[in-house]
């Protein structure tokens, strides 16, 4: 009994993480899941680490800890400097409510605003397709010069390369930054009691690209979030964990909060911590929501780009300060960080309206589930 | 010699049955349990009348599978002075056997309802014939000690009526009264306790107390044998802030009602339905409403609240199963809505810790709580059958069913545990040649959920023993996969992820009616949806069983759908499944039935991009229920094509044969049936001059003659002579009627007893039971 041939079961005894998975393995090649932000991309993240053999300097963060930026001290013990560096592939490079320009400095800027740096300095590195209107350049630098304005953070360097027609699509631009830090804030510090807050609606980033990608017309126009933080982190109280929901959306940012704060080294007790997320206290937009129920998307694992998401003992002071900066005003308190109980590994837990808990885990892509 | 019988011949009164056909036939010697099964041996020889009395005149709860006599055994032992029940022994074998559940018995209502008896308003009232036993039993052998009587020590008049041969009760292992018994406790939202458990306070004043807050149209908290109910008055005008509280949307509830009688006052049962309601078994059976003279479609009655059924031509009622239902329904004359106490897709209350939890909570829907301390060992939900005329199918097995170990027709090394899938899920083990399906556990999207199957799943490899395979669904991202995968690591054994639809065309059928799955068969499986193995959501599939193989031989056509919110917005789906044939501005009108223009818009601007894709039969019957104006919006999983079933009844079914006779055609080596004459004749056909009624009966019927004419192509190329229909949408009867038809009658056809998701367990565990591993 059974077929060789059957599709209808693995008999190798493991099951398909993704549905592409099978097919992944077999050819070794670097699909666009790796670059998702998800599972796949933690996969090619550990590669490369595996294969530097210097991964940080004296006494700093390094590459390995996949924190939002590196930290190095300086040589005389003075200062700690925070360093990060981030290349913006993204297309459409003109979407509602920003561009590439734009994107590319707010997301170095907030990469080291959630460190708790303040950012002092970024690069910008251009490589320019053969053929390129330099109207839209033009256009794209404005951007860059208004984020940066906006920040108040320099564009002190950077370097220029245009290639062949042909042989990259239009634009790439690499920022890198630097800044101080006073008071260091990681992914890993989340302690028991901290209440989760995030500073906004969370999806419209990813939506928004998506509404020009795939021709969606919203009621309202629905535009990008992205934004520089560095100046509301810097109005709120220290929190014990920050990160920026990018790829992966808050989905990805509350997990590798909740992992990196579960590691034994990072906190007393070494029981780890769970993070619990009620459902309906996260700020959604109904129009992101419409889009997602209808594309098959999860809003909380659409990429946002001007957004933070902290774990804090000072709550009512976090959520006052937030929501009297610009930047801030739809922040809302969404969970809470438990100890570990029970033999899930899960590390975030989300409470549906109905009552239930759903587990939230870090995935490649959402299967349609309702039989 | 010795005598092993195996079968369910423990707690059903085996051992003082034996002991009384020996005395009678002056066998010398002993019985006791043995692991599952019952050893009696005797010294000498005994009459033909004594073997032959073990079975014929059994107690009505055993069900025998065998009877081994080895007459050398203790051939030459001493001879016994007497004949005895020793203590039970433990075999080694993890061989599982529970008997179900069954309703109180007539004499023990007798007894419970005589003023003198001992037993007068006792709410355990049991014996050897009834009661509960899977609920209560935490392992084999069946002894008082290994259920949750042991936390209850006999007093001396129960202990006397247990040593007595000459009384009714010798030896029941679940028998208590009053005195030693569990006790019951009452406790109001905004009154007095009526009693701890452990003062003697007035049982018959606690039950009293209840009937009379139950007229007053409170809502209670009430333990049952397998878990707690909500249970209120049924025509109560309080059921429907009963129902906003509780976030049902339109499901269901299930209804209890007095008797055979009252039944009839709300709903026409048949005849088969009649018997069925009225068996040991109990379950919750699904009757048709009594026409409202005024408007059929109004499905209303007084005698039933409308919010207890709504929008349905049927209502799940089941008649009262143990002595606590008796006695209240001595003190109240109406029915009462009694349905299981958990929030939809979570595990059943069963706990008192929990039930005390949801009744304290801030915002509780409950106003009393009617609870007792014997303890539930295994959550068992009631059951629910829908009939098809004579058959029972199953969308729920649980108490009366569970565990009713079934035989396999085919041999099988391996120790099977698989997971299910996501609605309705179970553990099902394939175990040493029999099935054992689990009961229900919940909705495999929650945590809870999965906490549950962690812990069942732990039960159960005490009581079968530790799987040598895991089987689960396909799809990555369910609860019980996850699960699965982890245990499956853990304990170092294969995962066999198992097709959707496979699981379902390997339901138990076959064993019930004498074939195996090893047979050459077609099956034709209809349902939401499953994931299929080349990443599209399947639901209308027909395979072909041939020669070991197993393959895809046609299927309904594929068309583009956009995730849960299809489901949970039919118009949608039809928007995506007409938006190719239609374009842009016909199904922008169509969206404009149920959506605003800007909405429409959106909608529309959707469809054109990439989303997933279906061949679903139930997505099919959503979008015409959607169409044709009957629901645009489920507030349940399925309700959009159970309430176009409901809207069909009394339709002409044969009203546009001709019209909608669908095209078969070809691709790829597989047979498909084209969906979308079904979707388009419902566009404006009020203007057309048909009726709704008429046009949902005739599309059902369609569909189904479409997927069986499909299967009849397979069915005569390859000289099959046994079709198996099974998947959620077989429940709709007129539709399974039809797709029976179209299959032409050259082949038997096998309704799956439990077609819905609820089996796909047991379909996972005979179906890795079965493979070359």
């Amino acid at each position: 009994m059974g077929n060789e041939n059957s599709c209808f079961s693995k008999e190798d005894g493991k099951t398909r993480e993704t549905m592409a998975e099978a097919t992944k393995a077999l050819q070794g090649r670097i699909s666009l899941a790796h670059g998702a932000g998800g599972k796949s991309s933690a996969e090619l993240l550990d590669l490369i680490f595996s294969k530097i053999e210097l991964k940080n300097t004296p006494g700093g963060i390094g590459i390995d800890c996949a924190e939002d930026s590196a930290l190095i001290n300086l040589v005389d013990g003075s200062k700690t400097i925070a360093f990060t560096t981030d290349t913006y592939t993204v297309k459409p490079l003109f979407f509602p409510g920003a561009d590439i320009g734009w994107l590319s400095v707010c997301g170095t800027v907030n990469d080291l605003s959630v460190m708790g740096a303040k950012p002092v300095a970024v690069s910008c590195s251009l490589v320019i397709e053969e053929g390129f209107p330099v109207q839209d350049l033009e256009k794209i630098i404005g951007s860059m010069n208004r984020a940066s304005k906006t920040a108040g953070v320099p564009i002190v360097c950077g370097d220029t390369k245009v290639m062949e027609k042909g042989s990259i699509d239009g634009l790439i631009i690499n920022t890198a930054g630097i800044g101080e830090v006073a008071d260091l804030v990681r992914n890993s510090g989340a302690k028991v009691g901290d209440t989760v807050i995030v500073s906004g609606p969370v999806g419209d980033h990813g939506i928004a690209l998506l509404s020009v990608r795939e021709g969606l017309s919203f009621e309202t126009l629905l535009e990008s979030d992205a934004a520089p933080l560095n100046t509301l982190m810097q109005s709120i109280p220290l929190p014990h964990a920050a990160k920026d929901p990018t790829r992966g959306g808050l989905n990805s940012a509350l997990n590798e909060i909740a992992l990196k704060s579960s590691i034994p080294s990072s906190h007393a007790l070494g029981r780890g911590i769970e993070i619990r997320i009620d459902e309906d206290k996260i700020p959604v937009r109904k129009e992101v929501k419409a889009a997602c129920a209808m594309l098959g998307l999860d809003p909380l694992s659409v990429a946002c780009e001007g957004r933070v998401v902290v774990c804090t003992d000072k709550p009512t002071e976090t959520l006052e300060a937030m929501k009297s900066h610009p930047l801030g005003k739809g922040a809302q308190a969404i969970g809470r960080v438990t100890e570990k109980t029970g033999k899930s590994k899960a590390g975030v837990f989300l409470r549906t309206a109905e009552g239930g808990t759903r587990v939230l885990r870090m995935q490649d892509e959402v299967i349609p589930r309702i039989c | 010699m010795k005598i092993l019988i195996k079968g369910t011949v423990q707690g059903v009164g085996f051992r003082p049955h034996v002991f009384s056909l020996a005395k009678k036939h002056s066998v010398k010697g002993f019985v006791r349990n043995a692991g599952p099964d019952v050893e009696i041996i005797a010294s000498g020889s005994v009459s033909e009348k004594f073997l032959d009395g073990l079975v014929s005149l059994a107690p009505p709860l055993a069900k025998i599978t065998s009877v081994e006599v080895d007459k050398t055994a203790f051939a030459h032992s001493e001879d016994f002075k007497n004949f005895e029940i020793v203590s039970s022994c433990i075999i080694d074998g993890n061989n599982f056997r529970l008997p179900v559940d069954s309703r109180v018995c007539d004499k023990c209502l007798a007894d419970l309802s005589e003023a003198k008896n001992r037993r007068f308003g006792y709410f355990l009232t049991a014996c050897t014939d009834c009661g509960p036993r899977f609920s209560i039993g935490e392992k084999v052998p069946f002894d008082r000690g290994n259920t949750s009587f042991s936390d209850f020590s006999f007093c001396p008049d129960c202990e006397k009526e247990f040593s007595n041969p000459g009384d009714r009760r010798f030896f029941a292992q679940t028998i208590s009264c009053r005195e030693c018994g569990p006790k019951l406790e009452l406790e109001e939202k905004h009154g007095a306790r009526t009693a701890g458990f452990a003062e003697r306070g007035d049982e018959i004043e606690k039950i009293e107390r209840t009937a009379e807050l139950l007229k007053k149209g409170k809502v209670g908290l009430v333990k049952g044998w397998g878990g707690f109910h909500f249970v209120m008055d049924a025509t109560s005008p309080n059921v429907k802030g009963f129902r906003k509280q509780t976030f049902r949307g339109n499901k269901p509830f299930a209804v209890m009602a007095k008797d055979l009688k009252s039944v009839e006052e709300f709903a026409q049962p048949t005849k088969h339905e009649k018997k069925l309601l009225e068996s040991k078994k109990r379950p919750i059976v699904l009757v048709e409403k009594k026409e409202n003279k005024e408007n059929a479609l109004s499905l209303q009655n007084e005698k039933l609240n409308e919010y207890v059924s709504p929008n349905l031509h049927t209502v799940g009622v089941m008649l009262p199963y143990s002595p606590l239902h008796y006695l209240l329904f001595e003190l109240i004359d109406f029915p009462l809505v009694y349905t299981s106490a958990n929030k939809p897709g979570l595990p059943t209350i069963v706990s008192g810790a929990e039930a005390r939890e949801l009744f304290t909570a801030v915002d509780s829907p409950v106003d009393f709580l009617l609870s007792d301390n014997l303890e539930i060992k295994n959550r068992c939900d009631d059951s629910v059958v829908r009939m098809q005329g004579e058959r029972p199918l199953f969308l729920r097995r649980g108490r009366g069913n569970v565990p009713g170990m079934q035989k396999l027709s085919f041999k099988f090394e391996k120790t099977v545990f698989a997971l299910g899938a996501r609605r309705d899920c179970s553990i099902s083990v394939a175990s040493k040649g029999m099935l054992f399906q689990g009961p229900y556990i919940g909705k495999a999207d929650f945590l809870e959920v999965s906490q549950q199957m962690r812990l069942e799943f732990e039960k159960y490899v005490s009581w079968f023993g530790k799987p040598d395979v895991i089987a689960c669904d396909l799809h990555p991202q369910f609860e019980s996969t996850v699960l699965a995968k982890e245990l499956s690591e853990k304990l170092s054994v294969p995962l066999i992820p198992v097709q959707h639809h496979c699981a379902h065309s390997f339901s138990p059928v076959f064993h019930e009616n004498g074939f195996s799955p090893q047979d050459d068969f077609v099956s034709i499986v209809c349902d939401g949806t499953g994931l299929g193995s080349d990443e599209v959501l399947w639901g209308g599939e027909v395979f072909l069983r041939k020669d070991g193989g197993f393959e895809r031989a046609g299927h309904l056509a594929q068309k583009p759908y956009f995730g849960d919110a299809s489901a949970r917005e039919p118009l949608k789906t039809a928007a995506s499944m007409l938006f190719e044939n239609f374009g842009e501005e016909k199904t922008f009108e169509v969206l404009q039935r149920a959506y605003g223009k800007e909405e429409s818009k959106f909608i529309l601007s959707c469809l054109g991009s990439e989303g997933s894709a279906t061949t679903s039969t139930g997505r099919v019957l959503d979008a015409v229920s959607a169409l044709l104006g009957v629901c645009t919006k489920a507030t349940f999983e399925g309700e959009p094509a159970m309430r176009l079933e409901s809207s069909a009844l009394g339709g002409d079914s044969c009203a546009l044969e001709k019209e909608l006779e669908l095209e078969i055609s070809k691709k790829s080596g597989k047979l498909i049936l084209e969906t979308f004459p079904l979707l388009d004749v419902c566009v404006g056909f009020e203007n057309k001059g048909i009726s709704g009624k008429d046009l949902a009966a005739s599309i059902q019927r369609a569909l189904g003659l479409g997927i069986g004419k499909v299967a009849r192509e397979v069915i005569e190329s390859n000289g099959i002579e046994k079709v198996v229909l099974s998947g959620g949408v077989v429940f709709n009867l007129a539709f399974a009627k039809a797709v029976e038809e179209g299959t032409g009658g050259s082949a038997q056809v096998l309704v799956c007893r439990c077609p819905g998701d609820a089996g796909i367990s047991a379909g996972q565990a005979v179906w890795a039971a079965g493979l070359r591993l």
